[in-house]
């Protein structure tokens, strides 16, 4: 626990809530820019345009860390100019309730999947708190033994492991690594797949539903052939 | 989309209970930051057969730069899934997973599918 005093995040961390990460050997602008480069790299034959050069269309929903890591990504794959009127287009794709399922987001167009408090997207967290009562108990055992007087709460514990992770991605490490044992962590990646396989994957009745819009537009596309297009980025 | 196509199926739904021993399900793998999942055409000339000489096309995946085997459909070059059979597999699913609009509680004239998708 005395690591905790040491710790210096942002300054004013509820703006970057959210966000990006900036900064860090794992920071999302670097990672972004890096995938765009190794694709460039592996796909640059399919680069080649016939004249005149028509840029190429890639797609980014709404949401200000989607369209940041779309504009790196670009960057990495087509080049500092990549937004040059012959070199590529980004299109952003709204996320609100209108677009139906004309979107890249369906979890925010299905209104059923948002509303069903059972078992809609609530559905996930309802699983995790169910598995994770499963281990974490010990634990607060474990730091009530070490730390009389404090008692954590589930949710408390479940917190201290996710910064683990969420540290690491903009510093680069975490002193939270350190205070569970790797048992503990087997069941935190269990957990976290518990959640999101129950939240919008298999588990979940409408997760099928919402993800067969893109995969039956991408299987048109692959039907239709590389004259109708060789490149089609959505993020 | 994943959940869709069934890439990572599971005999059983993950337990509440206790951690299984062995899944295909990782978001760790599956999911994680700065993940990435790529569906490749392929275009291959079939090597020494009935229709030599002829160019055939297949579908393969690659979920975080591996290269993941569609579960049924594996016998083209490199485990990849001939086109064909891919949409087939496709249409199939769509039996179950078709109409957005009602399953979601939409209204009738919302619309229905993307039309963003493309570059013509």
């Amino acid at each position: 626990m005395q690591s905790l005093t040491s710790s210096s995040l942002e300054s004013e961390p509820s703006a970057e809530h959210d966000q990006l990460t900036t900064t860090g050997p794992y920071a999302g602008t670097l990672s972004a820019f890096a995938a765009g480069t190794r694709l460039r790299t592996r796909y640059l034959s399919l680069l080649s345009s016939p004249s005149p050069a028509k840029p190429v269309n890639f797609w980014a929903s709404d949401c200000n860390r989607v369209i940041e890591t779309a504009r790196y990504f670009a960057t990495g794959f087509f080049g500092l100019d990549w937004n040059s009127s012959t070199t590529a287009k980004l299109h952003v794709i709204p996320e609100t309730p209108d677009r139906g399922a004309d979107t890249l987001t369906p979890g925010d167009t299905c209104l059923d999947y948002r509303n069903d408090m059972l078992m809609g997207h609530g559905y996930g967290l309802t699983q995790l708190t169910e598995f994770r009562s499963t281990y974490l108990p010990a634990i607060g055992d474990r730091f009530g033994a070490q730390n009389p007087g404090i008692r954590f709460t589930n949710e408390e514990i479940y917190s201290m492991q996710e910064m683990c992770g969420f540290e690491i991605l903009v510093r680069g490490l975490s002193p939270w690594c350190k205070v569970f044992s790797h048992e503990e962590w087997l069941n935190f990646e269990y957990a976290r797949d518990v959640l999101h396989y129950y939240r919008a994957g298999p588990g979940n009745r409408f997760g099928p539903v919402m993800g067969f819009l893109w995969l039956n537009a991408t299987a048109n596309l692959l039907a239709q052939g590389p004259y109708h297009g060789r490149l089609f980025f959505s993020l | 989309m994943l959940a869709a196509l069934d890439l990572f199926p599971s005999q059983q739904h993950l337990p509440v209970t206790h951690r299984p021993k062995y899944r295909l399900w990782q978001t760790s793998q599956i999911v994680p930051m700065n993940g990435r999942i790529i569906f490749e055409r392929l275009s291959c000339r079939s090597p020494v057969t009935s229709d030599s000489g002829i160019d055939r096309a297949f579908v393969r995946i690659n979920v975080n730069d591996g290269i993941v085997a569609i579960p049924d459909c594996d016998s083209g070059p490199g485990s990849s899934c001939p086109l064909e059979d891919f949409l087939v597999m496709v249409r199939r699913r769509e039996k179950d997973l078709v109409g957005f609009r009602w399953r979601c509680g939409l209204d009738y004239d919302a619309p229905q599918e993307i039309t963003f998708l493309h570059q013509t």
